[in-house]
């Protein structure tokens, strides 16, 4: 069976079994969403580039150490999260600049620039709401505390269900679901404004109203 | 479902997640709860607003990630892990008395076989050369191991000294002899087990080609080889064995030996013998049938193992080397069986007689 079609276990499994083709396979799937998850914990994304890489280095050095009693993906995270924390605690004097502050030499231009490109016809006004509400939703996640950002972002970004999480972070499920349910309260009220304005066009009042994320889909879609 | 359990249930609702019968609840309370409603409804937009943009991972992390790891070092068993698995496995056993009165057997007939091997021996006896051995990169075990057979007038030094001259008068000095025998193979060695014919020296080594032995799964398995971690060895030649291709004869080979070495002749016997049948004509299939016929002799099957000869005899490279197995066989069988005693397995009971009759 070719590696592509297999779980992540049995992958690993073939690397420890001396397959480097296996590994291969495992971090092309997985390198993704890690590297997005680290991003967005540490806010840089030159140092999620080097943790990581520093997290597979882990997984390599400790291959042999892989028990096959939980998911790859539990323990690839675990790893994940201790490098974070590690580097959060070195870096919690230094400050960082912000994910989508690209700068101008910034080659990995961050999403806005992108958004600015594809609405070129699309009328002003709209891509600054845009632009602030992305900023509010970064700005917001800086301000969750550690333990809801990282179970926000294992499961948004990282697509891990709450039991898997509650492994990685060692804390109940139950504990998991009311950091997550805070974290999504809070990242809400980080959007009040616009969340209020979309409100305020609904007739009632209670509905789901405009609220800008579907603006910024509806001029993507005409785009 | 009250509004208590409701919030207990409200992120698995909203994630998929959860047992489908308690979602089900979940929504039919949902739809009958206005409070309820508004916390789903909530929770719901804010889960859609602050969807995240997915970063694209920066080019070149990924090469550099597989060059990086390709140095650091391969998976491997750490000493420690090691340690605590044989530690808690031996202890495992050692709890049970069936494991106390199995050692207690084994030593009284350990004992039995050394008050029978200690009565002399010809002094060609001495030398016993096992094939199939780790050996060097690149090359298939040309090199002889040497161990010493009961032979109690002289020290096991002289004899190994002695082989390894001969080793090296034969011109392979090119090709290192291993430093140690695989466990299996010096504890039929210490049982007087020669397998292998004397002229094993004489015949060129199974030459692993370039693209097979930089194969990193294959060179991973030879590792394993060479380290004496025969299961895993036996695993990692079977994967590649599997894939195909030029490394598949050459793998199933080792795959054998691993078998061998790791459990024994009777438990590779099988595989030698069906690799001259999947791989035709190639080094491979010779080598499998040199070390089925080892395997033949050290389990007592002389005719099985004459077979082999005169079949390998017909081809030009192995003629001189078959006629002196075949040889060395009638020797054997002429001098009333003492030197196949020795080549044989003392363990196996069809064999006893003729090792009471040797010695």
């Amino acid at each position: 069976m070719a590696n592509d079609d297999l779980p992540d276990e049995a992958l690993m499994r073939r690397y420890q079994a001396g397959d480097a083709a296996a590994f291969a396979t495992l971090m092309r799937r997985h390198i993704g969403r890690l590297y997005n998850f680290i991003a967005r914990h540490t806010g840089n994304r030159a140092t999620a580039e080097d943790l990581a890489q520093e997290v597979f280095l882990r997984v390599v050095e400790r291959a042999a150490d892989f028990k096959h009693e939980a998911r790859f993906t539990t323990w690839l995270y675990t790893i994940a999260r201790n490098q974070c924390i590690d580097h959060l605690r070195k870096a919690s004097l230094r400050r960082h600049p912000s994910l989508d502050d690209g700068g101008p030499g910034d080659e990995h231009a961050p999403l806005r620039d992108r958004l600015e490109n594809q609405s070129a016809g699309n009328s002003g006004e709209r891509v600054a709401m845009d632009h602030e509400v992305k900023d509010r939703i970064i700005a917001s996640l800086a301000k969750l505390p550690d333990e809801q950002r990282e179970v926000f972002l294992l499961r948004e970004v990282s697509n891990l269900p709450f039991l898997e999480i509650a492994q990685v972070t060692g804390v109940p499920e139950n504990t998991v679901k009311s950091r997550m349910r805070y974290a999504l309260e809070r990242l809400r009220e980080g959007l009040g404004d616009y969340g209020d304005r979309g409100d305020h066009d609904e007739s009632d009042g209670e509905g789901l109203g405009m609220h800008p994320c579907k603006i910024v889909g509806s001029w993507k879609g005409s785009g | 479902m009250n509004c208590e359990s409701f919030d207990d249930a409200v992120l698995d609702l909203l994630y998929g997640e959860g047992d489908s019968a308690v979602a089900a609840e979940a929504r039919r309370h949902v739809s009958s709860c206005a409070r309820c409603k508004k916390v789903y409804e909530t929770l719901d937009l804010a889960r859609q607003e602050v969807q995240l943009e997915e970063l694209p991972v920066p080019s070149g992390l990924e090469s550099r990630i597989l060059t990086a790891a390709a140095l650091a070092r391969p998976p491997r068993l750490g000493l420690w892990s090691a340690i605590d698995r044989f530690i808690s496995v031996a202890g495992a056993l050692a709890m049970r008395p069936q494991v106390a009165m199995g050692a207690l057997l084994v030593l009284m007939c350990g004992s039995s076989l050394l008050l029978l091997r200690a009565r002399p021996a010809g002094p060609g006896s001495v030398v016993v050369t096992e094939r199939g051995a780790p050996g060097a990169e690149g090359a298939v075990a040309a090199a002889p191991t040497v161990a010493v057979a009961a032979d109690r007038r002289g020290t096991p030094e002289t004899y190994a000294d002695r082989a390894a001259d001969k080793w090296k008068g034969d011109g392979k000095a090119d090709v290192a002899p291993p430093s140690a025998a695989p466990p299996a193979a010096t504890a039929m060695a210490g049982a007087a087990a020669a397998s292998a014919a004397p002229s094993d020296a004489q015949v060129p080594a199974l030459t692993i080609p370039e693209a097979v032995a930089s194969d990193p799964t294959f060179a991973a398995a030879m590792e394993d080889y060479r380290a004496k971690r025969f299961e895993n060895a036996l695993r990692t030649f079977d994967v590649v064995e599997s894939g195909g291709g030029e490394a598949a004869a050459t793998a199933a080979l080792y795959a054998a030996r691993s078998l061998r070495f790791g459990k024994g002749c009777s438990a590779a016997l099988v595989r030698y013998e069906t690799i001259p049948t999947k791989y035709p004509g190639t080094p491979s299939a010779q080598e499998a049938m040199w070390d089925a016929a080892a395997c033949h002799r050290e389990l007592g099957g002389t005719d099985q193992a004459r077979q082999l000869y005169q079949a390998l005899r017909k081809t030009p490279a192995s003629r001189d080397r078959a006629e002196a197995a075949l040889a060395e066989l009638e020797r054997g069988r002429a001098s009333g069986g003492p030197g196949q005693a020795r080549h044989a397995a003392p363990a196996k009971a069809k064999r006893s007689s003729d090792i009471n009759n040797g010695f």
